[in-house]
């Protein structure tokens, strides 16, 4: 039984991606449409979708949409809950709506399943009525042992989304969890019990890779492969500063790593290090690259503190830098010092 | 510290000049563009270094302003006596070459090689920085900025000197500098909040059209609803009518029966009637029973069925007359059956209709819904963030600046005011007894009798003020006696003053450079000596 197992697609979100922002929700559909023709190529016979198909509560010209896709599949059978974010509340579109004959919709409150025999296959799960769910309900779950295999499609995992065990979880007697919600792909345990992550990055905090999984259910065992498939990355990379950088070298380096990692990919970037004191970076300037969403400027002037403290101790700056003793770098304080110290070298300059 | 030998290769105008000096007093006097303020400047270089400066600065600072006129090696030797020891400073102040690398220190008494980049050199100056070399040893003239009285001049840098601890830095510049970054840091601040507004706003607006949209549809639901109900009470009111309509059909009904019967009474009477007078007739003829009652009945019989006939000939001429008047009304009854359907149809293309917006009303109140999800997750961004922790810092660094000023000026102006009294009596010959500095109350002179305020003081008193405080400040600050370079320093002293101050010079045990356009300095110290 071949299947592929993604989540977190979040249909009908507007990510923020720099230059690419106004086509980014477009893309969402896109990449899910390519999934689909995924399934359709290598006639999976089941698509697991572990919640969080859409963003927010679905429109039914967007389940319409989604039926329609679904519907041109011939091997595939779809198998979906709804999560958090597209949870079922009180006049959810997804209770009406008449999917096509292949989806089952597993939007129980409580565990159900759904029985695919010639598959020797059944499919557990059970969906958001709340935006939050706080209570552990996967915490005593169990396999039925109708078939061979068993597959159990679950959402959360952090404190408000059904937190759950996860010794408990891989002892319950499914051959398969897709696990959905956390958006960073991951295996809790070893082809057994798997976070696909999203499909796309949904959020600028969604760095790395995204994609999904495929995998192989025979006689109870699963064997599966996590493959990268997101059009587009968030890369959060920062720039070393040295003493002898200007905003020019620093303009220069900016471009260099963005074709390192390709300009597809939209970048954060910060710049560390020390930088010459008498250097100030207008960061707008710096993030002209239009793939970049973002670049803080945490550099620090270079002063050598120690010795102005040594060379300056009964003087003003002297005392000024022994106030902040101790206090560590990249805090508030240590920031109020470089600012202090060099408000009073400069002042003293001009 | 005694400088013995400056060797000047190549420094702004001056090139391969040598100058020697002792302990003591002594004067170096030229006319102006001698070169007097750069040989100081080449002191501060030796001892301390010339660095090309970075950035903006670069264009003007001492590196390029000192640049040798006529090119040569930018260097210099600098030999000088430091703890009974004698030493050899030699620098090169090249681009490329870091500072400390392209100076060279040898102890001549035994030819030990320091090292300045180790910091020996720093060892033997003893704590004196530059820092502290502009603003001890080295004395020009009190300078008054543009527009600025000498008074205020010297107030102001009393103050300064105070709370900076004995040093130039400038608080005031200091404390500028931090609180136009801090309005420049609550503009990129709104500027961020603008961003995210607009985003909200935006939300919001589309939100606000969905509403409209949702109100619009509302209306043509409640117009569709109010049609349907007016069909389904015209609907409802036909079928009352045709109900009625009906009951009258079958009253007609019996009614037509009567004249029926009535006709078929009269048919059956006048036949009974000519029955009976014809049987009368044939009884007559026959026998002598009296015929004459069954004549009788037969004739009352054929009466009866005349008036039974004409009743029911009446009873069926108003019917039929009715049957034309309901024919003519039947027509339109045909119609109305038609137009019920029509009705009905209608009604049933209102009611998809209304499903129809009901739907499209749910469609747009749940994008709504999600809009305002949406407006909810727009959050700070980091840039944000970032400012606010950078504003928070040059809040504190403004706050813990001036406090730190504070506890400096009471501690320096506690350690310096006595001593700078002491110096200004003697270099006034006691017609002042001391000197008075305190933040707020501002300086005085005290000559016994008053407490003179500085804007009464003359220029000269204000300039021997800041001779006092410079001379109290470096005994104070510095390890080890340094010499002391006074660049044209007494310009605005008489001679009378000014021979006490190179008297007062001459009692300490320090090496004194006067640097002077005048010869009167010279002459009176030839004089003195």
């Amino acid at each position: 039984m071949k299947f592929i197992h993604i989540a977190d697609v979040h249909l009908g979100a507007q990510p923020e991606a720099a230059v690419y922002s106004q086509s980014r929700g477009r893309e969402l559909w896109e990449s899910f449409e390519k999934i689909l023709g995924v399934c359709e190529d290598e006639r999976t016979d089941l698509l697991l979708i572990a919640g969080d198909l859409f963003h927010r509560q679905p429109l039914v010209r967007e389940l319409k949409e989604v039926n329609y896709l679904f519907s041109e599949l011939t091997a595939t059978k779809v198998v979906l809950i709804a999560g958090n974010h597209d949870h079922l509340q009180k006049d959810s579109n997804y209770r009406s709506f008449e999917w096509n004959d292949n989806v089952y919709p597993l939007f129980g409150k409580k565990l159900e399943y759904v029985d695919f025999p010639e598959l020797e296959t059944a499919v557990y799960g059970l969906s958001y009525y709340e935006r939050e769910i706080c209570q552990p309900l996967y915490d005593d779950v169990a396999a039925a042992g109708i078939e061979k295999n068993e597959i159990l499609l679950a959402h959360g995992g952090d404190d408000r989304h059904i937190p759950f065990d996860k010794k408990k979880l891989s002892r319950s007697g499914f051959s398969y969890i897709a696990l959905g919600h956390i958006h960073k792909p991951q295996a809790l345990q070893k082809d057994k019990m798997i976070y696909a992550g999203a499909l796309e990055p949904i959020d600028q905090n969604d760095v790395g890779q995204h994609g999904y999984v495929k995998g192989e259910l025979k006689d109870g065992k699963a064997a599966i492969q996590w493959i990268p498939f997101a059009g587009r990355e968030y890369i959060h990379s920062s720039v070393e500063v040295e003493r002898s950088d200007t905003e020019g070298s620093i303009r220069k380096r900016v471009k260099q790593l963005i074709n390192e990692y390709g300009n597809e990919n939209i970048y954060k970037i910060t710049l560390a290090g020390k930088r010459d004191p008498d250097i100030a970076f207008e960061v707008n300037h710096l993030a002209e690259e239009g793939c970049v969403l973002e670049i803080l400027d945490e550099t620090i002037p270079a002063y050598d503190f120690e010795k102005l403290y040594a060379e300056n101790k009964e003087t003003l700056l002297g005392r000024y830098i022994e106030k902040f003793a101790g206090c560590e770098e990249g805090s508030v304080e240590y920031c109020a010092l470089c600012e202090g110290v060099e408000a009073l070298l400069t002042g003293n300059r001009g | 510290m005694v400088i013995r030998e400056l060797y000047v290769k190549n420094f702004g105008k001056l090139s391969e000049k040598h100058f020697y000096f002792r302990d003591g007093v002594q004067v170096i006097s030229g006319e102006n563009e001698f070169g007097k303020t750069t040989l100081h400047a080449f002191v501060k270089a030796m001892l301390f270094g010339l660095e090309r400066g970075r950035g903006r600065a670069a264009a003007k600072d001492d590196f390029t302003k000192y640049e040798p006129r006529s090119g040569g090696r930018y260097a210099g030797v600098m030999r000088f006596d430091c703890g009974g020891r004698h030493f050899r400073l030699e620098r090169t102040f090249g681009t490329g070459v870091k500072n400390s690398k392209s100076a060279a220190l040898i102890c001549e008494d035994d030819g030990e090689e320091l090292s300045v980049e180790h910091g020996d050199l720093e060892m033997l100056l003893g704590g004196l920085t530059a820092e502290l070399f502009d603003s001890t040893v080295s004395v020009g003239q009190l300078k008054s900025r543009p527009g600025e009285a000498l008074s205020d001049a010297l107030e102001n840098y009393a103050a300064n000197y105070y709370e900076t601890g004995g040093t130039e830095l400038d608080l005031s510049g200091a404390v500028q500098i931090l609180r136009e970054k801090r309005k420049k840091t609550d503009r990129f601040i709104r500027e961020e909040a603008d961003k995210e507004e607009r985003k909200i706003q935006k939300m919001l607006q589309e939100c606000e059209y969905l509403e409209q949209d949702m109100d619009e549809i509302q209306r043509e639901y409640e117009e569709r609803k109010q049609e349907w109900e007016l069909l389904e009470k015209t609907i409802k009111n036909q079928e009352k009518e045709k109900e009625s309509d009906f009951n009258k059909r079958s009253d007609e009904g019996t009614k037509e029966s009567r004249s029926k019967y009535f006709i078929a009474a009269g048919l059956g009477g006048l036949f009974t009637g000519a029955a009976g007078l014809l049987w009368s007739r044939f009884m007559a003829e026959q026998s002598a029973v009296p015929s004459a009652p069954f004549a009788w009945i037969g004739v009352f019989a054929f009466v009866i069925g005349v008036c039974a006939l004409a009743a029911g000939g009446y009873e069926a001429g108003k019917k039929s007359g009715k049957r034309k008047k309901e024919d003519a009304r039947d027509v339109p009854y045909n119609n109305s059956d038609k137009d019920d359907e029509r009705k009905k149809k209608q009604k049933q293309q209102l009611e998809w209709q209304m499903e129809h917006l009901r739907l499209e009303w749910k469609e747009k109140e749940l994008r709504c819904q999600n809009v305002r999800e949406q407006c909810g997750d727009v959050k700070e961004s980091d840039a944000g963030k970032r400012l606010r922790e950078q504003r928070e810092a040059l809040v504190m660094a403004e706050e813990i600046l001036v406090r730190t000023a504070k506890e400096t000026s009471d501690v320096i102006s506690h350690k310096i005011n006595a001593r700078a009294s002491e110096i200004f009596s003697e270099i006034t010959d006691g017609k002042y007894r001391s000197v008075n500095i305190q933040k707020g109350a501002g300086i005085s002179a005290w000559n016994g009798m008053d407490r003179i305020s500085v804007d009464r003081l003359s220029e000269g008193t204000l300039e021997q003020i800041y001779f006092s405080i410079r001379m109290a400040a470096s005994e104070m600050l510095l390890e080890e006696p340094m010499p002391v370079i006074l660049d044209d320093a007494f310009a605005f002293y008489d001679d009378k003053r000014l021979e006490s101050v190179i008297k007062w010079l001459s009692r300490q045990k320090k090496q004194v450079i006067i640097l002077s356009c005048h010869s009167r300095e010279a002459k009176l110290l030839e004089h003195l000596v």
